[in-house]
């Protein structure tokens, strides 16, 4: 079975259900299998992003994916015990992007290239700041989170380049670039039939979690 | 005394191409950041002040402020409500109001009757872009009523 990047397929043979799914990323998986054995998943979630359990696969769960342990560590997650790591399985297609050199860009990465040098341009017309080591900072964040769909990029007054992700529902996802692989987030979710607001600034490795944590991972990909 | 705008008014302010993406349709708060030309408050018209066809109101908003500062291709004018701004800013608790300001005609730039500010945002002694004025700017961006381009294509 052909699966994109970032989906993964999941049996759960203890469990007897057989259940055949894709998920459209690794926190979906994990969301759905907390859910499964009780857990809040939002709770495990987070906890797992912080590192104070190790996700085990506590019934054997077999899955087969198409991330990779590389993958799974921009994740911010670490597969630990037993041969847990062994039962991800690589399909052929994906040694690809395993290759060294740069990450395989997403399909629409040379249009967020182009408006962020296009914020540029505007800068210098408009005599604005532009922080160049800002913008890298937010094309190198949309680089890196695979499956991401394209955010909207703008100039904000200090200089630095803001990506936003939304959606319909008032649910976003705002990162504002502040360089040294800092960035400041707003992230907006819905809990409950309520909009409710997390923000801060922190490294894009634990930024990825807050937005994991926020259950709005799929937002990024939306 | 300054006069304030009726909550019931709708205001509207320039958003260039920094603030707007013309590729996502997507506008950022930062749209509301005081900018150099900003200097008493955010500078704002208000809306069907010239005609009640919208269509001429926004033709002439088109004039007036185009004659003070040159609109970027793929900018755009963002309305929202002056109610629905107090309201989106409240839970902040800092002391915002909108009031009129009349522009009058001053070295080749035309008289702008309908102009009002926003007085007390973006909040004293936050710096742009600092959580407090993005969050801001994220509550003010979520109330757009409506958006029409800068420049019209012919």
């Amino acid at each position: 079975m052909t699966k994109q990047i970032g989906s993964a397929f999941v049996v759960d043979e203890d469990q007897g259900r057989g259940a055949e799914k894709e998920y459209p990323s690794l926190d979906s998986l994990l969301f759905f299998e907390a859910k499964w054995h009780g857990d809040n998943p939002t709770d495990l979630l987070t906890a797992i992003h912080a590192g104070q359990v190790a996700y085990l696969a506590p019934k054997r769960l077999d899955v087969s994916t198409l991330l990779t342990e590389r993958q799974l560590q921009d994740h911010g997650l670490h597969l630990a015990g037993g041969d847990g790591a062994h039962r991800w399985l690589i399909p052929v297609d994906l040694q690809e992007s395993e290759q060294p050199g740069p990450r395989r860009e997403q399909h629409w990465f040379a249009d967020l290239r182009r408006r962020v040098e296009e914020l540029g341009s505007i800068a210098q017309d408009e005599a604005l700041e532009f922080n160049e080591a800002s913008a890298d900072q937010a094309l190198n964040f949309a680089m890196k989170v695979q499956g991401c769909s394209r955010p909207s990029a703008f100039l904000i007054g200090n200089g630095n380049v803001r990506l936003l992700w939304t959606h319909p529902s008032g649910q976003q996802i705002g990162l504002q670039f502040l360089g040294d692989d800092e960035i400041q987030f707003i992230l907006v979710a819905r809990r409950d039939e309520k909009l409710a607001t997390t923000m801060g600034a922190d490294r894009a490795d634990a930024v990825l979690r807050y937005i994991a944590a926020a259950g709005l991972s799929r937002l990024l990909a939306h | 005394m300054p006069t304030p705008v009726a909550q019931e008014e709708d205001l509207t302010r320039y958003c260039g191409g920094a603030h707007f993406d013309a590729d996502t349709g997507e506008v950022n708060g930062s749209a509301f950041d005081r900018n150099p030309k900003d200097i008493d408050g955010v500078s704002v018209t208000r809306c069907r002040f010239f005609s009640d066809v919208i269509e001429d109101d926004q033709n002439e908003i088109r004039r007036v402020v185009g004659s003070r500062l040159k609109f970027g291709k793929t900018a755009i004018f963002v309305e929202l409500n002056t109610g629905d701004l107090l309201d989106a800013l409240a839970e902040f608790e800092q002391e915002i109001s909108v009031i009129q300001d009349p522009l009058p005609a001053q070295a080749g730039a035309l008289p702008n009757p309908a102009h009002a500010l926003i007085i007390g945002f973006p909040f004293r002694g936050e710096a742009i872009g600092s959580l407090k004025s993005e969050l801001a700017g994220d509550r003010l961006r979520r109330i757009i009523l409506r958006r029409f381009p800068a420049i019209i294509n012919k």
